[in-house]
């Protein structure tokens, strides 16, 4: 896709394509619990929350080239910020909890970037794994010696409900990454990770698009962990802060490529079925394949599954196929 | 030149790192339609000049004014928005995006008020066909040629609408054609009404194009005054060549 290269789109064409493809999606999601078993759509679920954490974490790290391993810390504060808000609020509607999570994780992530954005690469990434890791602690000491508990009780919601939710945040992140690639906020982010110095020498403002558009990001990670945290009746801090989640949202996006925006969905659906599967079958190895399978796609798959199908070229497989039938008329 | 309007004016310019200073009291005047070129030898501070005038490093001592506005303290962004570009000596262009998308990038972002992407586009397929690599627009821009990194580079510059350019020698390495082809682009680039700043080393391509010259020798200003004058200079032929016996 060349930005400056593409015609004017036409408002229908601009707005019809996304707009199909999140009805037609959403009504696959909303339709399917009516024709399967309970397993399937708590699977389900659980893939969905990998879709909106990979693809919005791809959404501003693959771009920029600032990697965050605090995916756990954002994920958490959302959960957190459901609870205490819903011990506060009791009345308050279920949707405007999550948007509150939402928001919180948007804040920490704020501040962060005020505060760490400067710090080029790996120190960020560190810095992001630390914060993730502090928070946690934090949060545990915090139960213990100011509230006097370890965990707290979540009202539990139907599954039915949560993968509904679920389901509508996964089309909404998909399309507001979508969104953001296309626009030229997605091509400035695409400049700094490129050359951030020569970035600001065209005019952008670096600083202000990394930390507007990680904190956006961070939105759809907190709202994911407040909506999944709903299914677990308990939480405590190292199960909201499991740094676990960094390893799966990232290996998910190697795994299914982080150039295009399909990529981190492929990634999520194929290892969140498959870990589910070898979960089940193989506990103690789990793992051990998991992380053999992340070496395996950073040695042989560097640009991961969609990079394979885009390499495969389809308007060359379509030109072929299209020489063929023109012979066939001319014969 | 009948009335000269400064534009950009360095006043007493120091930059020091550490104990080193690599610009040292450095006061200067580009004037409107003006190019002036900047010259001396290895890690005399050229680059450094460059760096401090579009902001990339913040000056230890002294102060810019551009068109009499102070600038010394404004982000690199700022600046580009008021009206100061640049190229890179090393080459820093955007590897990952098409040659047209390096370029309306800067279009869109070069100046504040915000441009419809159709505008940026109309700009952007102009510059361009002015830089001549209309052929290469959907090429990305890693790959490109040498001569053609530099075209690309000074397109972008001049997609966000500078009144004061620095060309940080763009026509290093290239061959004899390719610099009588630079020579002249920079030549249409001022015609354009953009003042250029250049640090070049090609003499003779510095010698033909510049209205004045400075030369800078350990971060100090040793000499200003037109190529002709720079060319006969004994202070400038002794940095350059070591001092007669």
């Amino acid at each position: 896709m060349d930005l400056a290269q593409r015609r004017p789109p036409r408002l229908l064409l601009k707005w019809l394509i996304p707009l199909a493809a999140a009805l037609l999606s959403a009504g696959v999601f909303f339709s399917v619990p009516l024709f399967t078993a309970p397993y399937v759509i708590i699977l389900m679920t659980s893939i969905l929350m990998y879709i909106i954490l990979s693809v919005s974490w791809t959404v501003f790290c693959a771009p920029s080239q600032y990697f965050s391993l605090g995916i756990a810390a954002f994920f958490g504060v959302g959960i957190y910020t459901y609870t205490l808000l819903k011990d506060a609020l009791p009345w308050a509607p279920f949707p405007l909890l999550l948007v509150a999570a939402g928001i919180g994780s948007s804040i920490l992530a704020f501040f962060v970037g005020l505060t760490t954005l400067r710090i080029k690469g790996m120190y960020f990434a560190i810095f992001t794994f630390g914060l993730s890791e502090l928070l946690r602690h934090f949060v545990m000491w915090w139960e213990v010696n100011m509230t006097g508990t370890v965990g707290r009780w979540i009202a539990i919601v139907e599954d039915i409900v949560v993968y509904r939710y679920m389901a509508a945040l996964a089309v909404i992140t998909v399309l507001a990454a979508y969104l953001l690639r296309r626009s030229r906020y997605g091509l400035a982010l695409r400049t700094i990770g490129d050359a951030e110095s020569a970035s600001e020498h065209v005019g952008v403002n670096a600083s202000a698009v990394k930390i507007a558009v990680f904190a956006a990001s961070c939105f759809f990670t907190g709202a994911a962990g407040a909506l999944i945290a709903t299914r677990w009746t308990y939480i405590d801090a190292d199960f909201a802060f499991d740094p676990i989640r960094n390893m799966f949202t990232i290996m998910m996006s190697l795994f299914g490529g982080m150039d295009i925006l399909v990529g981190p969905i492929l990634g999520a659906v194929a290892i969140g079925t498959i870990s589910d599967v070898v979960l089940a079958r193989l506990p103690q190895v789990s793992r051990l394949l998991l992380g053999l399978l992340l070496v395996a796609v950073v040695l042989f798959i560097p640009q991961g599954l969609a990079g394979l199908f885009t390499n495969l070229k389809w308007s060359h497989v379509k030109d072929r196929v299209l020489a063929k039938l023109r012979g066939r008329h001319d014969g | 030149m009948a009335e000269r309007v400064p534009i950009l004016n360095g006043d007493h310019v120091t930059r020091m790192f550490g104990g080193l200073a690599a610009v040292s009291d450095v006061s200067f005047c580009l004037f409107e339609g003006e190019i002036l070129g900047l010259i001396g030898p290895n890690g005399a501070g050229k680059t450094t000049l460059f760096n401090l005038i579009s902001g990339a490093m913040p000056v230890t001592k002294g102060s810019f004014l551009f068109k009499g506005k102070e600038i010394t303290r404004m982000s690199i962004s700022h600046r580009c928005h008021l009206g100061i570009a640049r190229t890179f000596q090393t080459g820093k262009l955007f590897p990952s995006m098409t040659v047209s998308e390096n370029v309306f990038i800067a279009a869109l972002f070069g100046k504040a008020d915000g441009k419809s992407d159709a505008q940026a586009r109309r700009e952007t397929l102009e510059l361009l066909h002015f830089v001549g690599l209309s052929e290469k627009a959907r090429q990305p821009a890693r790959g490109l040629t040498l001569a053609a990194q530099r075209r690309l580079e000074i397109a972008r510059a001049l997609a966000t609408h500078p009144t004061v350019l620095l060309l940080d020698e763009v026509l290093a390495g290239l061959t004899p054609i390719e610099v009588a082809q630079g020579v002249d682009l920079i030549r249409s680039i001022r015609a354009r009404g953009v003042s250029i700043l250049m640090v070049e080393h090609i003499m003779k391509a510095v010698m033909g194009l510049s209205d004045r010259i400075v030369v800078l020798h350990h971060g100090e200003k040793i000499a200003e005054g037109s190529p002709n004058e720079i060319s006969t200079s004994q202070t400038v032929l002794d940095v350059y060549f070591g001092e007669a016996l």
